[in-house]
């Protein structure tokens, strides 16, 4: 009967969710994930001799997302160019001074270095984020993360637990928190069992850690590189960097307990495969990548120091 | 509260036959107003006079609304004082009826919406019989007609008078409407020509190809529909990894409800669509009456089938307030709920509307909450969607996966597809609307099962926003297996209508909703029947392997086949069961994780209804499944709680 019209207020915004570049920043890293098992697949159905052109695709593809990563952070334009480059030249410099035979090894070595770049974004990401995208992330990431070495499966999941366990242990107990963070990569490889056990071959060549020992060794003089570790310039450059400007975090603490544990758990005579020297120089590397693209440097001096120390990297890397 | 005493009958104009039917009250009292009279009458104390006048204030609705709506006085004293304080004339029109042949068709509509009736024609005097004498509709309609004469009555006799003269009509109109105004979007057709076409065509082609290319038919079916499944899991899934943030949708935070005035909100239409009933309709009654809305300002409609005479007893038995209507359903076919919304709709006076079934707890600030999404909203909004989630978690596994999945559907998909900007099938309840936009479209489908999900669709093809609030509505699951699968099999069925209904035209679909709603309407809506349909086909190949061995399931499927079935089977199950843990621990059901586990199995009962709901669309289209409610233990301590709160 009485219905008092109601005076609209000026059609306000839409609320839209704070974390947004986030979302967009974690599909980048996802896709960057995805495509390394996409190349993967593709590289054992083609066979070696594509091995370089899946190469090359990598190394441009991986280079553009990390550009577009910066630029979505707000890196001024020449400086992202600059770091890109950087990035796919010390991969270039790499392969080129090593023989066609060690791509493999470059490749899986990358995939680890993927997973290391993703993993320390979602904890990044988790301190400025409420929910459980992050959480959600980090537990679908530890699932394809059985494609990545066992040391930094191992590393990555204990960080995690580290990272959100206690969290969510305070809303729902042990068995809810161990649930939500380690369903996916169980799931995983109940999965993968199971396809091996019906004999379905064909996704049984990917190199998943619990299939480790189907799989050739690497080079054997890889292992007898002197234990050098490239990528220590540049990382240390980006640390500093970060830790004088006063934006050290969680991933920072995360990749600092990687830098001391995965030397370690990967050399563990112990371990089904181990990590190589090469695996441990590109995580850190990717890592140290990462969080150069968490919070990028405002000024020029830091941006000078990061360029030169990944250039020191690149000549590093000549092996 | 005693009725008032009865005062001289002073004669208004000359005597007529109509006379007698006209009330006895007709002692003017102009300087007296109607809290007064009350008071003096006895229906009401100073305290609640002085209780409404401040709440009339605080509300902005007239003091009679007030009174009315807070229950205080029996509807039909009031309109006789209000009568007399008017110095007007009474009618009771369950005694005296309406004169049809003085109604206008085309004016039901307006009769509906202002409450008045030409009553009578008496000596060239046209009477007006009218709930609401002050109305500026009523005085506009009737300006300058120096022959009306009006008379008061009760908004329940207009309702009831009307419905006795327009009855028929309004039900035709309920039932064909939409199928003779817009045929292309009613599910009344179930399968267009050039549908049965394909629908011949495609297995025709597809045996003659298997008789032809067995193997090579058999991997490109598998990989099609496998593909078509997988991308469906996937989908899900981002939808899921969308909504794990806190406050995806349309968020509304305390404050802003706080800072409504009630003066502001606009009349607010619920209906409830009931059928047999009774026992669960005092939860319902409780949580409305618990609502945070101004109550002179809610236009309840208990919207009943005229046959169901239990739980229109059961109504009258509750001493509803004057803001709850029961609104008699004829009986006609189809009979839906559909149908009774669009008969009830005619009746709905608000500016938004909403629909809650008989057992659902809304929470109380929902109607505020939504009133606040619609203005940040801005014109384009048609429709919000509350979460729907259960309080008899617990009872039983079925409950508990219910509730699992309700927590997927509400909390993940739908704001996740919100945020998208992407059509919405909205649930079955505690969808709101702006009424306007809801007449604009067509209103609700009756031929289809799932009115609302078409109905998300219409407004998305119409440009118009769906978006979904943060507030729930709590309901009873389905605790019994044979009710949940007569319950699923109807969503199902309806499911498959609407994507039909929509698939008429794909070209169409395309431009009207673009390329995300149209994809997101495949994934989403075609893969809810694709994976209920295709589960046991998934399904069947690891059974195989478990009874007869792995070279007995080589010799069936050919590896290709084989693979990637298994593959989807694994990675769709894989993800169905954390998405849903994902939901859970967002809806902070702690305790379910672990059930999500057994989420396979759940998925198994989903393909049984799927099938009874494709033979039942073949065999019986229209024909609803009734789910039955009030069935649960639970629902019995609500209805203990609602009876111990009233």
């Amino acid at each position: 009967m009485a219905s008092v019209s109601t005076p609209r207020p000026n059609s306000s915004i839409r609320p839209r969710s704070t974390s947004r570049i986030y979302r967009r920043q974690i599909v980048v890293v996802v896709a960057i994930l995805m495509l390394f098992v996409a190349v993967l697949s593709g590289r054992h159905a083609m066979g070696p001799y594509f091995a370089p052109v899946m190469t090359a695709v990598l190394i441009l593809v991986s280079s553009s997302l990390w550009y577009l990563h910066l630029r979505s952070v707000g890196m001024p334009e020449s400086w992202n160019l600059l770091f890109s480059t950087l990035l796919a030249g010390q991969s270039v410099v790499w392969l080129f001074c090593h023989p066609v035979a060690e791509i493999g090894a470059w490749q899986r070595a990358l995939g680890c270095a993927f997973f290391a770049y993703a993993m320390l974004w979602v904890f990044e990401v988790h301190e400025s984020e409420t929910g459980l995208r992050s959480l959600a992330t980090a537990a679908l990431l530890l699932s394809i993360g059985i494609l990545a070495k066992p040391p930094l499966l191992i590393c990555c999941a204990l960080l995690t637990l580290a990272v959100f366990f206690d969290e969510r242990r305070q809303q729902g107990g042990l068995l809810y928190s161990a649930l939500l963070l380690l369903t996916p990569v169980f799931l995983c490889t109940i999965g993968i069992l199971a396809l091996r056990a019906l004999a379905v071959e064909g996704l049984a060549r990917l190199d998943w850690t619990i299939d480790a020992a189907r799989f050739d060794p690497a080079p054997l003089h890889l292992y007898s590189l002197p234990w050098q570790l490239p990528a220590l310039p540049f990382c240390a450059a980006v640390f500093a960097i970060r830790l004088f400007s006063r934006k050290t975090g969680s991933a920072d603490l995360a990749f600092l307990l990687l830098l001391v544990v995965l030397p370690t758990l990967g050399m563990a005579p112990w371990m089904p495969r181990p990590m190589l020297p090469l695996d441990i120089t590109m995580t850190m590397k990717w890592g140290a990548a990462c969080l150069l693209a968490l919070d990028p440097p405002l000024s020029t001096f830091p941006r000078l120091v990061a360029f030169a120390s990944g250039s020191y990297t690149m000549y590093l890397c000549r092996g | 509260m005693s009725a008032p005493s009865p005062a001289h009958i002073v004669q208004i104009g000359k005597p007529s036959p109509v006379d007698d039917a006209l009330a006895q009250n007709r002692q003017p009292h102009p300087r007296l107003q109607i809290g007064r009279l009350l008071v003096d009458a006895g229906l009401i104390t100073e305290t609640q006079l002085a209780e409404a006048l401040r709440k009339q204030v605080e509300w902005g609705s007239k003091l009679g609304d007030t009174i009315l709506g807070l229950g205080w006085v029996k509807p039909l004293d009031f309109y006789q004082l209000l009568a007399r304080q008017l110095a007007l004339d009474f009618v009771n029109l369950l005694q005296h009826p309406a004169d049809e042949s003085l109604f206008d068709k085309r004016e039901y509509a307006d009769y509906a919406q202002h409450l008045y009736l030409p009553w009578r024609r008496v000596d060239g005097i046209l009477w007006v019989a009218t709930a609401d004498p002050l109305s500026p509709a009523l005085a506009r309609r009737w300006a300058g007609r120096a022959d009306v004469r009006f008379a008061v009555t009760s908004k329940f006799d207009i309702i009831w008078d009307l419905q006795r003269v327009a009855g028929a009509q309004f039900s035709e109109e309920a039932v064909l409407s939409l199928a003779e105004l817009d045929p292309e979007h009613s599910a009344r057709t179930v399968v267009t020509q050039n549908q049965k076409w394909w629908l011949v065509g495609f297995p025709l082609l597809l045996l003659i190809s298997t008789c032809m290319f067995p193997l090579t038919t058999l991997i490109v079916l598998n990989t099609l529909i496998n593909g078509l499944l997988f991308c469906s899991f996937v989908f899900r899934t981002c939808l899921c990894w969308m909504s794990c943030e806190e406050n995806i949708g349309i968020a509304i935070q305390p404050e802003e409800v706080a800072a409504l005035h009630d003066a502001d909100l606009p009349l607010y239409t619920v209906l409830v669509p009931m059928y047999k009933e009774p026992t669960v309709l005092p939860i319902l009654v409780a949580a409305l009456r618990r609502m945070d809305y101004p109550k002179s300002k809610l236009d309840i409609k208990l919207v009943l089938e005229e046959d169901d005479h239990e739980t229109i007893d059961a109504a009258k038995l509750l001493g509803l307030p004057a803001n709850f209507e029961i609104v008699r359903v004829p009986q006609s076919l189809p009979r839906t709920k559909p149908k009774a919304c669009n008969y009830a709709l005619r009746f709905a006076r608000g500016e938004y509307l909403t629909i809650y079934d008989a057992e659902d707890k809304p929470e109380p600030d929902q109607l505020k909450k939504v009133v606040v999404a619609f203005r940040k909203l801005g014109d384009d909004a048609a429709c919000i969607q509350a979460h729907l989630n259960y309080f008899n978690v617990e009872e039983n596994w079925l409950t508990r996966m219910f509730t699992l999945e309700y927590s997927l559907w509400f909390d993940m998909f739908l704001p996740a597809l919100d945020e998208l900007r992407v059509p919405i099938p909205l649930g079955g309840t505690s969808n709101h609307f702006d009424l306007a936009k809801l007449r604009q479209v067509g209103a609700w489908d009756p031929f289809n099962v799932t009115e609302d999900a078409d109905l998300g669709l219409r407004f998305a093809a119409m440009g118009y926003h769906v978006g979904v609030v943060n507030s729930v509505t709590y309901e009873e699951a389905n605790a019994h297996l044979g009710n949940w699968i007569r319950q699923r099999s109807r969503w199902l069925k309806g499911y498959i209508q609407t994507w039909l209904v929509n698939m008429r035209h794909p070209v169409n679909l395309f431009r009207s909703v673009g390329w995300k709603g149209f994809f997101s309407f495949q994934l989403f809506v075609g893969g809810c029947i694709l994976s209920g349909l295709i589960y046991p086909f998934l399904v069947f190949p690891f059974v195989v392997w478990l009874l007869a061995g792995k070279n007995m399931m080589q010799a069936l499927f050919p590896a290709p086949v084989l693979m990637i079935s298994m593959a989807n089977l694994i990675i769709g199950n894989s993800c169905l069961i954390y998405i849903s843990m994902l939901a859970v621990a967002k809806r902070r059901h702690a305790a379910l994780l672990p059930y999500a586990l057994t989420v396979p199995g759940y998925w198994a009962l989903q393909s049984v209804a799927a099938y009874k709901g494709l033979w039942q669309l073949i065999t019986n289209p229209f024909y609803w499944e009734k789910t039955a409610h009030g069935i649960s233990k639970y629902t019995k301590a609500e209805l203990i709680h609602s009876a111990a709160i009233d």
